[in-house]
């Protein structure tokens, strides 16, 4: 059911009879990855399915113009990034919240969420990325967890590779040093 | 620091979400479709027909307004013609001997306030003028 590529399903999306069921094809073959990448920013289960959900619905408004320039991935991975990242923001606004505030809010989540796993490393590196500015993070969980080229970021996040690699440096030092001190 | 940290991440789901979102999405999509759905011919028709009778309702409120307060303007303006009518009218009647009468009786009562209130300024100077010539006089004797 996976195996149809991103053109054959823009192909059968763009056909009124079947865009129901590309449609559904498309959810599934992406769901995870994309999944993934709006839980790391946004930390918890719960806040994680509301945004990919928006995602979604974002997608399949929007699906219909998608001009193929870029990969349907990384239009998709960069919906979920902003619809992640303006969750966030709209959060801030709502309960007045500093940066700070949010990010140890989201620290709160990773003791107290049903859904985190008990891995204390991973858990340890989790909170150490907290502590990271916002674009950091982003940049450390897509090149570090999703191992994406830095090519591929920049075409998400719209920023140079250089600016990139600079963040990525600077991210793993103050991991690095977060964790030393902790 | 791959070394110290596997790239396991810390977080799990609920059993089965992955095999339920793509029909919540499916859901959602349809909410949503149902919200926006194109209105029908007859729907948009009893709009446009409701702005129409709205738009028909003002411009005959604007025109009855404007009949019944018709009436009061005529009255207005007629008033200010009569009166531009009665004064040029008075203009006209109005002689020259009466005028020359009115202006002269003005003048009459005018000259004999002036007399009245110049009595006491000129007795003064009167008085004074007197003193002054009793002192020359005074004044020449020695």
């Amino acid at each position: 059911m996976d195996n149809h590529t991103d053109s054959e399903l823009l192909v059968m999306f763009r056909n009124p009879e079947t865009k129901h069921y590309a449609f559904n094809l498309l959810v599934r073959k992406y769901q995870e990855r994309l999944y993934w990448q709006v839980r790391k920013i946004v930390i918890s289960h719960d806040d994680a399915d509301d945004v990919i959900q928006n995602t979604f619905l974002k997608v399949w408004g929007g699906l219909e113009n998608f001009r193929e320039d870029s990969q349907l991935f990384t239009w998709l991975y960069r919906i979920a990034t902003n619809e992640a990242l303006t969750f966030l923001k709209k959060k801030r606004t709502k309960l007045l919240l500093p940066i700070v505030d949010v990010e140890q809010q989201l620290a709160r989540t990773l003791e107290g969420d049903p859904f985190i796993d008990g891995d204390s490393t991973a858990l340890k590196l989790q909170k150490a990325l907290l502590k990271l500015p916002e674009k950091q993070r982003l940049v450390f969980n897509m090149k570090y967890f999703e191992e994406m080229k830095y090519e591929e970021i920049s075409e998400i996040l719209g920023t140079s590779v250089g600016a990139l690699k600079a963040s990525f440096h600077h991210a793993v030092k103050k991991i690095e040093k977060f964790l030393e001190e902790d | 620091m791959e070394e110290k940290f596997n790239k396991k991440l810390p977080f799990k789901v609920p059993e089965g979400y992955f095999d339920n979102l793509p029909l919540r999405v499916q859901e959602r999509i349809a909410a949503t479709e149902t919200q926006h759905e194109p209105k029908s011919r007859w729907v948009t028709l009893k709009s446009q027909l409701a702005f129409a009778a709205g738009f028909a309702f003002m411009a005959l409120l604007s025109y009855l307004g404007y009949y019944m307060a018709r009436p009061l303007m005529a009255d207005k303006k007629a008033v200010k013609t009569d009166y531009v009518e009665i004064v040029s009218r008075t203009i006209y009647e109005f002689d020259d001997i009466d005028l020359y009468k009115a202006i002269e009786q003005k003048k009459k009562t005018d000259s004999l306030k002036e007399v009245y209130n110049e009595i006491p300024h000129r007795l003064y100077v009167r008085s004074s003028n007197c003193i002054t010539i009793i002192d020359e006089k005074k004044e020449i004797k020695p």
